[in-house]
């Protein structure tokens, strides 16, 4: 045990020996009975020194808490996480803010209105085909009185024409499937 | 006092799975442990054992241990709850209340150990005590002053050079040799 080793071990116990240094002094504990017997003594001299009880050699449990953690696994800890700086935090936010607003922007039209706007990029348009809406008995509505079939009428052609919804296809299909009334 | 606690770097290490560093603070702490662990438990072989649980727990949770608090802060919580679930599985009922950290230390929970503690064992400790208090008096001023900033303010090697006017290197040699000094007094008392 050299007096180098000694120093190094007073600074450990402080916790004032530089890092690269301390991993060096680790392995030199580990393996220096003598060195650990002097990091004991070195603690007791500061425990006096603050008045706390000592009670030497009535507890050492060092060497049973070594022999039970060699059969552990090594435990690590999680990395750091890498720190942003605060902006880059801000640039992140207002970025995804910008790409959801243009998503809404592009698909808004084409997702609400669907088929009641034409698109540019449609190619070829055909005009829906019509699809009468037909109860069991053939009749359109379940109604025999013809003034409130045209209000139901009526109301539908208002439905569609502001429903934002209306054009979503396997949600409201029920507005697709209506027809306005002939005489309007 | 802004010194960085000296366990920092051990606690650092021991979390990146260096046992060598977890090894050093089981020897730093086990006595303050085991101190504590002996207000719950009297027995002092189950004393030891429980005392081995909790740097065993202590070790397996190290990876969640945040340092919000000191790592003696952390380890006393384990201390006293394993001291605890020890009672509750030997069917005894725990103390209903729990002390401070600084409060137990302050009553000298090392009262329990010395329950059982033979006494030449006791005699042994304060001749130990003794022994170590006469070598402080005899050191040279600036020695003592040095050891003594250190051991009993807990200043780091910065302030004390701040406050004894000299190099950081010099505190770090005054401080060695005033331990080396005490050491030469105290190591024949330890030797079997």
């Amino acid at each position: 045990m050299s007096w180098e080793q000694r120093e190094h071990l007073s600074s450990l116990l402080d916790g004032e020996l530089d890092p690269a240094t301390q991993d060096r002094v680790l392995g030199e504990l580990n393996e220096d009975e003598g060195l650990r017997d002097l990091w004991g003594r070195y603690h007791l001299i500061g425990e006096v020194l603050r008045g706390e009880p000592v009670s030497h050699g009535v507890i050492a449990v060092a060497d049973r808490v070594r022999k039970c953690l060699e059969e552990e696994p090594v435990m690590l800890s999680p990395r750091p996480r890498i720190s942003i700086p605060r902006g880059l935090v801000h640039v992140g936010g207002w970025a995804l803010a910008a790409s959801v607003a243009l998503l809404a922007i592009v698909s808004g039209p084409t997702l609400f209105r669907g088929a009641a706007t034409p698109s540019t990029w449609l190619v070829r348009q055909e005009p829906p085909t019509p699809i009468l809406y037909r109860d069991q008995s053939g009749v359109r509505w379940g109604v025999r009185r013809p003034e409130v079939e045209s209000k139901l009428n009526s109301f539908l052609a208002n439905h569609q024409a502001y429903s934002p919804v209306a054009g979503l296809k396997g949600m409201v299909s029920y507005a697709t499937f209506a027809r306005y009334d002939s005489g309007r | 006092m802004t010194n960085r606690p000296p366990d920092d770097e051990l606690v650092e290490r021991a979390r990146g799975g260096d046992r060598r560093a977890f090894d050093l603070l089981v020897l730093r702490y086990q006595q303050r442990v085991a101190n504590l662990v002996s207000r719950y438990v009297r027995e002092p072989s189950e004393t030891q054992d429980v005392t081995q649980e909790v740097f065993i727990k202590a070790y397996r949770a190290l990876k969640g241990f945040r340092r919000d608090s000191a790592f003696y802060t952390w380890l006393y919580r384990i201390a006293i709850n394993t001291a605890k679930n020890f009672l509750v599985a030997q069917s005894r009922r725990p103390p209903g209340s729990d002390l401070g950290v600084e409060t137990a230390e302050q009553l000298g929970m090392g009262g329990r150990i010395r329950d059982y503690a033979t006494p030449e064992r006791e005699l042994l400790s304060e001749e130990i005590a003794t022994t170590i208090r006469a070598a402080l008096d005899g050191l040279p001023e600036d020695l003592r002053t040095a050891i003594t900033l250190r051991e009993l303010e807990g200043m780091s090697y910065e302030e004390i050079a701040e406050a004894m006017s000299c190099p950081i290197g010099t505190v770090r040699s005054r401080i060695f040799r005033a331990r080396e000094v005490i050491d030469k007094h105290l190591k024949p008392l330890l030797q079997p």
